[in-house]
Protein backbone atom coordinates (compact mmCIF):
# COMPACT_ATOMS: atom_id res chain seq x y z
CA UNK A 1 0.00 0.00 0.00
CA UNK A 2 1.76 3.24 -0.84
CA UNK A 3 1.49 6.10 1.55
CA UNK A 4 -1.59 7.87 -1.18
CA UNK A 5 -3.37 4.97 -0.44
CA UNK A 6 -4.04 5.54 3.20
CA UNK A 7 -6.16 8.37 2.50
CA UNK A 8 -8.79 5.92 0.76
CA UNK A 9 -9.12 3.89 4.12
CA UNK A 10 -11.82 4.21 6.03
CA UNK A 11 -11.32 5.91 9.46
CA UNK A 12 -11.41 2.18 11.39
CA UNK A 13 -9.01 0.70 9.30
CA UNK A 14 -6.41 3.51 9.05
CA UNK A 15 -6.72 3.34 12.93
CA UNK A 16 -6.72 -0.38 12.15
CA UNK A 17 -3.21 -0.18 10.43
CA UNK A 18 -1.80 2.53 13.37
CA UNK A 19 -2.63 -0.71 15.41
CA UNK A 20 -0.85 -3.10 13.21
CA UNK A 21 2.11 -1.19 13.03
CA UNK A 22 1.25 -0.83 8.77
CA UNK A 23 1.53 2.85 9.17
CA UNK A 24 1.88 5.60 11.82
CA UNK A 25 -0.42 8.91 12.40
CA UNK A 26 2.37 10.81 11.04
CA UNK A 27 2.37 8.46 7.95
CA UNK A 28 -1.77 8.80 7.65
CA UNK A 29 -2.09 12.91 8.78
CA UNK A 30 1.04 13.35 5.71
CA UNK A 31 -0.81 11.64 3.10
CA UNK A 32 -4.09 13.80 3.87
CA UNK A 33 -1.80 16.67 3.94
CA UNK A 34 -0.08 15.49 0.58
CA UNK A 35 -3.41 15.16 -1.23
CA UNK A 36 -4.73 18.14 0.13
CA UNK A 37 -1.62 20.16 -1.38
CA UNK A 38 -2.35 17.90 -5.00
CA UNK A 39 -6.14 18.02 -5.35
CA UNK A 40 -7.89 21.08 -2.68
CA UNK A 41 -7.25 23.95 -4.80
CA UNK A 42 -9.30 22.00 -7.29
CA UNK A 43 -11.57 20.87 -5.11
CA UNK A 44 -12.40 24.36 -2.74
CA UNK A 45 -13.10 22.43 -0.11
CA UNK A 46 -11.24 24.29 2.80
CA UNK A 47 -11.14 28.32 3.58
CA UNK A 48 -7.87 27.33 6.35
CA UNK A 49 -5.38 24.49 6.21
CA UNK A 50 -3.37 23.96 9.68
CA UNK A 51 -0.73 21.58 8.21
CA UNK A 52 2.39 22.78 10.90
CA UNK A 53 -0.23 22.59 13.65
CA UNK A 54 -1.32 18.88 11.90
CA UNK A 55 1.85 17.34 12.06
CA UNK A 56 2.89 18.41 15.36
CA UNK A 57 -0.16 17.27 16.39
CA UNK A 58 0.31 13.59 14.52
CA UNK A 59 3.48 13.11 15.69
CA UNK A 60 2.29 13.54 19.13
CA UNK A 61 -0.44 10.96 18.43
CA UNK A 62 2.54 8.65 16.68
CA UNK A 63 4.72 8.84 20.17
CA UNK A 64 1.19 8.15 22.59
CA UNK A 65 0.53 5.14 20.54
CA UNK A 66 4.26 3.61 20.57
CA UNK A 67 3.99 4.17 24.07
CA UNK A 68 0.62 2.13 24.36
CA UNK A 69 -1.40 4.98 25.26
CA UNK A 70 -4.36 4.39 22.86
CA UNK A 71 -7.08 7.16 23.11
CA UNK A 72 -9.23 4.91 20.84
CA UNK A 73 -10.60 4.70 17.06
CA UNK A 74 -10.04 8.59 16.55
CA UNK A 75 -6.28 8.88 17.69
CA UNK A 76 -4.27 10.05 14.82
CA UNK A 77 -7.16 10.45 12.11
CA UNK A 78 -6.91 13.50 9.95
CA UNK A 79 -10.24 15.62 10.49
CA UNK A 80 -11.92 18.68 8.85
CA UNK A 81 -14.43 20.78 10.34
CA UNK A 82 -17.32 22.89 8.82
CA UNK A 83 -15.67 26.48 9.59
CA UNK A 84 -18.83 27.20 11.57
CA UNK A 85 -17.25 24.74 14.56
CA UNK A 86 -15.02 27.15 16.99
CA UNK A 87 -11.48 26.15 16.78
CA UNK A 88 -9.10 27.73 19.85
CA UNK A 89 -6.44 29.77 18.39
CA UNK A 90 -7.79 29.22 14.79
CA UNK A 91 -10.07 31.30 12.58
CA UNK A 92 -13.58 30.60 12.06
CA UNK A 93 -15.54 32.50 9.42
CA UNK A 94 -18.86 30.71 9.22
CA UNK A 95 -18.12 31.27 5.58
CA UNK A 96 -19.05 35.02 5.64
CA UNK A 97 -16.80 37.95 4.68
CA UNK A 98 -17.80 39.49 7.95
CA UNK A 99 -15.98 37.39 9.72
CA UNK A 100 -12.66 37.32 8.55
CA UNK A 101 -10.10 37.53 11.11
CA UNK A 102 -11.83 36.23 13.78
CA UNK A 103 -10.12 33.84 16.04
CA UNK A 104 -12.23 32.21 18.48
CA UNK A 105 -10.81 31.88 22.18
CA UNK A 106 -12.50 28.43 22.94
CA UNK A 107 -12.97 25.19 21.34
CA UNK A 108 -16.68 23.79 20.24
CA UNK A 109 -17.22 21.25 22.31
CA UNK A 110 -17.34 18.46 20.14
CA UNK A 111 -14.19 19.34 18.59
CA UNK A 112 -12.73 19.48 22.26
CA UNK A 113 -14.18 16.23 22.72
CA UNK A 114 -12.71 15.10 19.04
CA UNK A 115 -9.51 16.31 20.26
CA UNK A 116 -9.06 14.78 23.83
CA UNK A 117 -10.17 11.24 21.79
CA UNK A 118 -6.87 12.10 19.72
CA UNK A 119 -8.43 13.40 16.08
CA UNK A 120 -5.88 16.03 14.16
CA UNK A 121 -7.44 18.60 12.66
CA UNK A 122 -5.73 19.27 9.07
CA UNK A 123 -8.42 21.69 8.04
CA UNK A 124 -11.75 23.83 8.74
CA UNK A 125 -14.03 23.01 5.53
CA UNK A 126 -16.37 25.41 2.84
CA UNK A 127 -19.42 26.23 3.47
CA UNK A 128 -22.54 28.19 2.89
CA UNK A 129 -22.44 31.31 4.34
CA UNK A 130 -23.67 30.97 7.88
CA UNK A 131 -24.73 27.66 6.73
CA UNK A 132 -27.68 29.47 4.92
CA UNK A 133 -28.09 28.27 1.60
CA UNK A 134 -25.83 29.96 -0.63
CA UNK A 135 -21.96 30.45 -0.84
CA UNK A 136 -20.77 34.21 -0.22
CA UNK A 137 -18.90 35.04 -3.58
CA UNK A 138 -15.35 35.57 -2.38
CA UNK A 139 -15.33 31.79 -1.35
CA UNK A 140 -16.61 30.44 -4.50
CA UNK A 141 -18.35 27.10 -4.62
CA UNK A 142 -16.53 23.80 -3.21
CA UNK A 143 -16.91 20.92 -5.92
CA UNK A 144 -18.19 17.49 -5.86
CA UNK A 145 -15.33 14.82 -6.16
CA UNK A 146 -17.10 12.53 -8.08
CA UNK A 147 -17.60 15.10 -11.05
CA UNK A 148 -15.92 18.55 -10.53
CA UNK A 149 -18.06 21.83 -11.66
CA UNK A 150 -21.47 19.36 -9.86
CA UNK A 151 -23.15 20.68 -6.59
CA UNK A 152 -22.13 18.71 -3.22
CA UNK A 153 -25.42 19.12 -2.00
CA UNK A 154 -25.97 21.53 0.55
CA UNK A 155 -24.20 23.72 3.47
CA UNK A 156 -21.97 21.37 4.17
CA UNK A 157 -20.06 21.21 1.14
CA UNK A 158 -16.62 21.14 1.92
CA UNK A 159 -16.73 18.46 4.67
CA UNK A 160 -18.44 16.24 1.98
CA UNK A 161 -16.13 17.43 -0.74
CA UNK A 162 -12.83 16.89 1.45
CA UNK A 163 -14.34 12.86 2.89
CA UNK A 164 -15.33 11.72 -0.47
CA UNK A 165 -11.94 12.92 -2.03
CA UNK A 166 -10.15 11.21 0.42
CA UNK A 167 -8.20 14.55 1.82
CA UNK A 168 -9.63 13.41 5.46
CA UNK A 169 -11.19 10.48 7.30
CA UNK A 170 -14.12 12.20 8.96
CA UNK A 171 -15.70 15.51 8.65
CA UNK A 172 -18.11 17.72 11.10
CA UNK A 173 -20.79 19.52 9.48
CA UNK A 174 -23.67 20.41 10.88
CA UNK A 175 -27.40 20.23 9.57
CA UNK A 176 -30.59 22.76 9.82
CA UNK A 177 -33.04 21.15 6.77
CA UNK A 178 -30.53 18.57 5.68
CA UNK A 179 -27.06 20.56 5.38
CA UNK A 180 -25.09 17.40 6.21
CA UNK A 181 -27.38 14.61 5.08
CA UNK A 182 -27.46 16.49 1.50
CA UNK A 183 -23.94 16.62 0.90
CA UNK A 184 -23.59 13.37 2.00
CA UNK A 185 -26.58 12.10 -0.62
CA UNK A 186 -24.64 13.87 -3.23
CA UNK A 187 -21.03 12.84 -2.82
CA UNK A 188 -21.67 9.16 -1.83
CA UNK A 189 -21.02 9.21 1.93
CA UNK A 190 -23.06 8.76 5.55
CA UNK A 191 -23.73 11.46 7.03
CA UNK A 192 -25.51 11.91 10.45
CA UNK A 193 -28.20 14.09 11.85
CA UNK A 194 -28.57 12.49 15.45
CA UNK A 195 -31.46 12.88 17.47
CA UNK A 196 -32.01 16.80 18.70
CA UNK A 197 -30.43 17.05 22.01
CA UNK A 198 -27.84 14.27 21.50
CA UNK A 199 -24.76 16.91 20.19
CA UNK A 200 -23.82 19.62 21.88
CA UNK A 201 -24.09 22.40 19.32
CA UNK A 202 -21.83 24.96 21.94
CA UNK A 203 -19.35 26.83 19.77
CA UNK A 204 -21.14 25.87 16.57
CA UNK A 205 -22.30 29.53 15.08
CA UNK A 206 -25.55 28.74 15.13
CA UNK A 207 -28.39 29.01 12.33
CA UNK A 208 -31.52 28.25 14.00
CA UNK A 209 -31.58 26.85 17.68
CA UNK A 210 -34.30 24.57 17.83
CA UNK A 211 -33.26 22.94 13.97
CA UNK A 212 -29.67 22.76 14.24
CA UNK A 213 -27.85 19.39 14.80
CA UNK A 214 -23.88 18.99 14.60
CA UNK A 215 -22.83 15.42 13.53
CA UNK A 216 -20.58 13.52 11.06
CA UNK A 217 -19.75 12.78 7.48
CA UNK A 218 -17.49 9.53 6.94
CA UNK A 219 -17.24 6.84 4.13
CA UNK A 220 -18.77 4.39 6.51
CA UNK A 221 -21.47 3.64 8.93
CA UNK A 222 -18.40 2.51 11.23
CA UNK A 223 -16.92 5.51 10.87
CA UNK A 224 -19.81 7.73 11.50
CA UNK A 225 -20.91 5.64 14.70
CA UNK A 226 -17.20 6.14 15.90
CA UNK A 227 -17.28 9.46 15.88
CA UNK A 228 -20.99 10.05 17.29
CA UNK A 229 -20.17 8.21 20.08
CA UNK A 230 -17.04 10.44 20.76
CA UNK A 231 -19.20 14.31 20.37
CA UNK A 232 -22.53 12.89 21.44
CA UNK A 233 -23.82 13.11 25.50
CA UNK A 234 -24.69 15.50 27.99
CA UNK A 235 -23.15 19.50 28.02
CA UNK A 236 -23.69 21.69 30.62
CA UNK A 237 -22.52 24.46 27.84
CA UNK A 238 -25.82 23.15 25.36
CA UNK A 239 -28.96 23.33 27.96
CA UNK A 240 -30.93 21.26 25.36
CA UNK A 241 -28.37 18.57 25.51
CA UNK A 242 -29.43 15.33 26.83
CA UNK A 243 -28.14 13.57 30.23
CA UNK A 244 -29.29 10.02 29.22
CA UNK A 245 -25.98 7.81 28.43
CA UNK A 246 -24.35 7.23 25.47
CA UNK A 247 -24.82 3.80 23.99
CA UNK A 248 -21.34 2.34 22.66
CA UNK A 249 -22.94 2.66 18.59
CA UNK A 250 -19.60 0.62 17.30
CA UNK A 251 -20.54 -2.51 19.56
CA UNK A 252 -24.05 -2.89 18.24
CA UNK A 253 -22.90 -1.92 14.74
CA UNK A 254 -23.20 -6.01 13.46
CA UNK A 255 -26.56 -6.53 15.28
CA UNK A 256 -28.71 -6.93 12.15
CA UNK A 257 -31.87 -6.79 11.06
CA UNK A 258 -33.24 -9.52 10.93
CA UNK A 259 -37.07 -9.84 11.94
CA UNK A 260 -36.59 -5.80 12.76
CA UNK A 261 -39.46 -4.14 10.83
CA UNK A 262 -38.70 -1.35 8.72
CA UNK A 263 -40.98 1.36 7.58
CA UNK A 264 -40.62 1.92 3.49
CA UNK A 265 -42.67 5.11 2.43
CA UNK A 266 -45.61 4.84 0.20
CA UNK A 267 -45.82 6.41 -3.69
CA UNK A 268 -46.95 9.67 -2.11
CA UNK A 269 -43.43 10.25 -1.06
CA UNK A 270 -41.95 9.16 -3.49
CA UNK A 271 -43.72 10.84 -6.21
CA UNK A 272 -41.41 13.70 -7.27
CA UNK A 273 -38.51 11.15 -7.61
CA UNK A 274 -36.24 10.41 -10.66
CA UNK A 275 -36.46 6.95 -12.05
CA UNK A 276 -32.89 6.39 -10.61
CA UNK A 277 -33.80 7.92 -7.35
CA UNK A 278 -36.77 5.04 -7.22
CA UNK A 279 -34.48 2.21 -8.98
CA UNK A 280 -31.80 2.40 -6.17
CA UNK A 281 -34.12 3.03 -3.06
CA UNK A 282 -35.84 -0.40 -4.17
CA UNK A 283 -32.85 -1.93 -4.80
CA UNK A 284 -31.57 -0.77 -1.23
CA UNK A 285 -35.12 -2.06 0.32
CA UNK A 286 -34.38 -5.22 -1.53
CA UNK A 287 -30.81 -5.57 0.63
CA UNK A 288 -32.81 -5.07 3.55
CA UNK A 289 -34.96 -7.75 3.03
CA UNK A 290 -32.11 -9.90 1.88
CA UNK A 291 -30.72 -8.84 5.43
CA UNK A 292 -34.19 -10.27 6.92
CA UNK A 293 -35.56 -6.72 7.49
CA UNK A 294 -39.79 -7.34 7.35
CA UNK A 295 -40.44 -4.10 5.17
CA UNK A 296 -44.14 -2.71 5.30
CA UNK A 297 -45.56 0.48 3.77
CA UNK A 298 -45.70 3.34 5.94
CA UNK A 299 -47.85 6.56 4.58
CA UNK A 300 -45.46 9.82 6.72
CA UNK A 301 -46.78 13.29 6.25
CA UNK A 302 -46.60 15.64 2.83
CA UNK A 303 -43.29 16.84 2.86
CA UNK A 304 -44.00 19.54 0.57
CA UNK A 305 -46.20 20.80 3.47
CA UNK A 306 -43.27 21.16 5.89
CA UNK A 307 -41.70 24.27 4.19
CA UNK A 308 -43.62 26.75 5.60
CA UNK A 309 -42.45 26.15 9.23
CA UNK A 310 -39.16 25.14 8.51
CA UNK A 311 -38.66 28.71 6.79
CA UNK A 312 -40.72 30.37 8.85
CA UNK A 313 -38.75 28.58 12.06
CA UNK A 314 -35.19 29.16 10.71
CA UNK A 315 -35.56 32.32 9.07
CA UNK A 316 -37.31 34.16 12.87
CA UNK A 317 -34.34 32.54 14.51
CA UNK A 318 -31.44 33.39 12.03
CA UNK A 319 -32.38 37.03 11.85
CA UNK A 320 -32.61 37.45 15.40
CA UNK A 321 -29.05 36.00 15.87
CA UNK A 322 -27.74 38.45 12.83
CA UNK A 323 -29.77 41.34 13.42
CA UNK A 324 -27.01 43.08 14.93
CA UNK A 325 -24.46 42.33 12.78
CA UNK A 326 -26.42 42.43 10.30
CA UNK A 327 -27.24 46.31 10.95
CA UNK A 328 -23.56 46.96 11.58
CA UNK A 329 -22.49 45.76 8.54
CA UNK A 330 -24.71 45.18 5.88
CA UNK A 331 -21.99 44.51 2.96
CA UNK A 332 -20.17 42.20 5.38
CA UNK A 333 -22.39 39.14 4.38
CA UNK A 334 -23.05 38.55 0.67
CA UNK A 335 -26.37 39.60 -1.37
CA UNK A 336 -28.45 35.92 -1.02
CA UNK A 337 -27.86 35.54 2.67
CA UNK A 338 -28.69 39.16 3.12
CA UNK A 339 -31.88 38.79 1.33
CA UNK A 340 -32.64 35.54 3.02
CA UNK A 341 -32.24 37.14 6.63
CA UNK A 342 -34.07 40.25 5.42
CA UNK A 343 -37.02 38.31 4.73
CA UNK A 344 -37.66 37.36 8.46
CA UNK A 345 -38.56 41.48 9.20
CA UNK A 346 -41.86 40.79 7.30
CA UNK A 347 -42.88 37.59 9.77
CA UNK A 348 -45.01 38.26 12.66
CA UNK A 349 -44.66 36.55 15.80
CA UNK A 350 -47.61 35.03 15.08
CA UNK A 351 -46.28 33.32 12.19
CA UNK A 352 -43.49 32.02 14.56
CA UNK A 353 -45.94 30.56 16.86
CA UNK A 354 -48.16 28.90 14.41
CA UNK A 355 -44.92 27.18 12.89
CA UNK A 356 -44.31 25.68 16.65
CA UNK A 357 -47.79 24.14 16.52
CA UNK A 358 -47.58 22.97 13.22
CA UNK A 359 -44.11 21.25 14.68
CA UNK A 360 -45.77 19.76 17.67
CA UNK A 361 -48.79 18.11 15.37
CA UNK A 362 -45.81 17.03 13.04
CA UNK A 363 -43.97 15.31 15.50
CA UNK A 364 -47.56 13.50 16.85
CA UNK A 365 -48.19 12.71 12.94
CA UNK A 366 -44.90 11.24 12.66
CA UNK A 367 -44.85 9.23 15.90
CA UNK A 368 -48.37 7.78 14.70
CA UNK A 369 -47.07 6.57 11.50
CA UNK A 370 -44.01 4.91 12.93
CA UNK A 371 -46.16 2.63 15.38
CA UNK A 372 -45.09 -1.00 15.04
CA UNK A 373 -42.03 -0.15 12.86
CA UNK A 374 -38.36 0.13 14.09
CA UNK A 375 -37.55 2.84 11.41
CA UNK A 376 -38.56 4.18 7.96
CA UNK A 377 -36.50 4.33 5.36
CA UNK A 378 -36.60 6.22 1.91
CA UNK A 379 -34.83 8.25 -0.86
CA UNK A 380 -31.96 10.89 0.13
CA UNK A 381 -33.13 13.01 -2.13
CA UNK A 382 -35.44 12.54 -5.06
CA UNK A 383 -32.41 13.70 -7.94
CA UNK A 384 -28.44 13.26 -8.20
CA UNK A 385 -26.34 16.01 -8.30
CA UNK A 386 -26.04 18.46 -11.23
CA UNK A 387 -23.75 21.73 -11.70
CA UNK A 388 -22.99 24.07 -9.93
CA UNK A 389 -25.72 27.20 -9.95
CA UNK A 390 -27.97 25.27 -11.66
CA UNK A 391 -31.65 26.22 -11.28
CA UNK A 392 -33.48 23.22 -13.49
CA UNK A 393 -32.38 19.71 -14.18
CA UNK A 394 -33.85 17.68 -16.71
CA UNK A 395 -35.30 14.64 -15.34
CA UNK A 396 -36.24 11.27 -17.22
CA UNK A 397 -37.29 14.10 -19.96
CA UNK A 398 -38.80 16.81 -17.90
CA UNK A 399 -37.87 19.98 -17.08
CA UNK A 400 -37.14 20.02 -12.89
CA UNK A 401 -37.24 22.99 -10.61
CA UNK A 402 -34.53 22.38 -8.23
CA UNK A 403 -35.39 24.81 -5.09
CA UNK A 404 -38.93 23.19 -4.42
CA UNK A 405 -37.00 19.64 -3.75
CA UNK A 406 -34.06 20.97 -2.16
CA UNK A 407 -34.11 19.48 1.93
CA UNK A 408 -37.57 17.89 0.57
CA UNK A 409 -36.92 14.66 2.52
CA UNK A 410 -34.64 15.63 5.43
CA UNK A 411 -36.06 19.06 7.06
CA UNK A 412 -38.89 16.94 8.40
CA UNK A 413 -36.64 15.35 10.63
CA UNK A 414 -35.05 18.87 12.00
CA UNK A 415 -38.70 19.46 12.53
CA UNK A 416 -39.49 16.18 14.50
CA UNK A 417 -35.77 15.89 16.51
CA UNK A 418 -35.73 12.37 14.86
CA UNK A 419 -32.35 10.83 14.05
CA UNK A 420 -32.06 10.35 10.53
CA UNK A 421 -28.72 9.30 8.44
CA UNK A 422 -28.11 9.33 4.84
CA UNK A 423 -26.12 6.41 3.21
CA UNK A 424 -25.08 5.63 -0.74
CA UNK A 425 -27.03 3.43 -2.39
CA UNK A 426 -25.98 2.83 -6.02
CA UNK A 427 -25.20 5.37 -8.91
CA UNK A 428 -27.32 7.43 -11.58
CA UNK A 429 -27.32 6.80 -15.23
CA UNK A 430 -24.40 9.42 -15.74
CA UNK A 431 -22.13 8.04 -12.63
CA UNK A 432 -23.35 10.17 -9.94
CA UNK A 433 -24.25 8.73 -6.07
CA UNK A 434 -28.01 8.04 -4.92
CA UNK A 435 -28.91 7.36 -1.88
CA UNK A 436 -31.24 6.19 1.31
CA UNK A 437 -31.72 8.24 4.38
CA UNK A 438 -32.52 5.97 7.43
CA UNK A 439 -35.07 7.64 10.00
CA UNK A 440 -35.52 5.91 13.43
CA UNK A 441 -36.78 7.11 16.84
CA UNK A 442 -35.72 9.81 19.23
CA UNK A 443 -32.45 8.71 20.91
CA UNK A 444 -32.56 5.08 19.06
CA UNK A 445 -29.12 5.58 16.54
CA UNK A 446 -28.17 2.31 18.00
CA UNK A 447 -31.05 0.73 15.35
CA UNK A 448 -30.30 3.41 12.55
CA UNK A 449 -26.72 2.10 12.27
CA UNK A 450 -27.95 -1.21 12.98
CA UNK A 451 -29.65 -0.85 9.47
CA UNK A 452 -27.11 1.31 7.73
CA UNK A 453 -24.64 -1.28 8.50
CA UNK A 454 -26.61 -4.01 6.90
CA UNK A 455 -27.39 -1.94 3.71
CA UNK A 456 -23.68 -1.80 3.37
CA UNK A 457 -23.26 -5.91 4.08
CA UNK A 458 -25.98 -5.82 1.24
CA UNK A 459 -24.95 -3.36 -1.29
CA UNK A 460 -21.22 -2.57 -0.85
CA UNK A 461 -21.36 1.02 -2.19
CA UNK A 462 -19.56 2.37 1.07
CA UNK A 463 -16.56 0.48 -1.00
CA UNK A 464 -16.42 2.56 -4.22
CA UNK A 465 -14.05 6.41 -4.37
CA UNK A 466 -14.25 8.60 -6.66
CA UNK A 467 -11.93 8.69 -9.68
CA UNK A 468 -8.74 10.50 -8.71
CA UNK A 469 -8.58 14.01 -9.95
CA UNK A 470 -5.04 14.15 -11.03
CA UNK B 1 -51.71 41.21 -9.92
CA UNK B 2 -48.78 38.02 -10.17
CA UNK B 3 -50.32 35.13 -7.96
CA UNK B 4 -47.51 35.69 -5.55
CA UNK B 5 -48.59 38.66 -4.68
CA UNK B 6 -52.12 38.17 -4.44
CA UNK B 7 -50.90 35.23 -1.82
CA UNK B 8 -49.13 37.84 -0.07
CA UNK B 9 -52.02 40.08 0.45
CA UNK B 10 -54.33 36.74 1.36
CA UNK B 11 -51.14 35.85 3.78
CA UNK B 12 -52.09 39.94 5.54
CA UNK B 13 -55.75 39.85 5.67
CA UNK B 14 -55.44 36.46 7.21
CA UNK B 15 -52.98 37.36 9.67
CA UNK B 16 -53.37 41.12 10.43
CA UNK B 17 -50.38 41.47 9.14
CA UNK B 18 -49.69 45.53 8.55
CA UNK B 19 -48.53 44.93 4.37
CA UNK B 20 -49.74 47.26 1.84
CA UNK B 21 -49.78 46.63 -2.07
CA UNK B 22 -47.08 49.12 -1.96
CA UNK B 23 -44.69 46.86 -0.13
CA UNK B 24 -45.26 44.26 -1.95
CA UNK B 25 -43.70 45.99 -4.93
CA UNK B 26 -40.49 46.35 -2.76
CA UNK B 27 -40.30 42.51 -1.83
CA UNK B 28 -37.57 40.38 -3.40
CA UNK B 29 -39.28 36.84 -5.30
CA UNK B 30 -37.73 34.69 -2.15
CA UNK B 31 -39.44 36.88 0.52
CA UNK B 32 -42.73 36.44 -1.83
CA UNK B 33 -41.85 32.42 -1.85
CA UNK B 34 -42.24 32.75 2.19
CA UNK B 35 -45.36 34.16 2.52
CA UNK B 36 -46.60 31.85 0.22
CA UNK B 37 -45.08 29.15 2.42
CA UNK B 38 -46.40 30.97 5.07
CA UNK B 39 -49.77 31.18 4.13
CA UNK B 40 -49.69 27.09 2.90
CA UNK B 41 -48.75 26.61 6.69
CA UNK B 42 -51.65 28.40 8.25
CA UNK B 43 -54.35 25.90 6.74
CA UNK B 44 -52.54 23.08 8.42
CA UNK B 45 -55.44 22.13 11.12
CA UNK B 46 -53.30 22.18 14.75
CA UNK B 47 -56.47 22.13 16.58
CA UNK B 48 -55.40 20.42 20.26
CA UNK B 49 -51.59 20.72 19.59
CA UNK B 50 -49.94 23.12 21.71
CA UNK B 51 -46.92 25.35 20.58
CA UNK B 52 -44.03 22.73 20.89
CA UNK B 53 -41.45 24.47 23.27
CA UNK B 54 -38.81 21.42 23.75
CA UNK B 55 -37.69 19.51 21.28
CA UNK B 56 -34.89 16.64 22.92
CA UNK B 57 -38.14 14.22 22.65
CA UNK B 58 -37.13 13.03 26.54
CA UNK B 59 -39.77 10.88 27.95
Amino acid sequence: MSRDDLCDLSLMDAAAAMRAGEASAVDVVGAALDRTERDGKALNCYLHVVAEAAMADAKARAEELADGRDRGPLHGIPVSLKDNVWTAGIPTTGGSVSRIGWIPKEDATLWARMKRAGAVLVAKAHLYEFAYGAVNPTFGHATNPWKPGYETGGSSNGSASSVAAGLCHASIGSDTSGSIRGPAAYCGLVGVKATYGLVSRHGVIPLSYTLDAAGPLTRTVTDAAAVLRVIAGYDPLDPTTSRREVPDYVAALEGGVRGMRIGMVTEETLAVCSRDARRTFADAVEGLRREGAVIVPVRIPDMMRLWGPSDVITTAEALEYHRDALARNPEGYGPAVRARLGRGFYMSALDYVRAQRVRARLIADMDAAMEGVSAVVMPGHPVGSHPIGAKFMEVDGKEVELAPISGLYTRMFNLTGQPAMTVAAGFNTTGLPMSMQIVARPFDEVTMFRIGRAHERAGGWHERRPPRLS
Amino acid sequence: MPREEETLLEYAKLTGAPVTPEDVKALTPDTLTLFTRIRAMWEIDVDGFEMATTFDRED
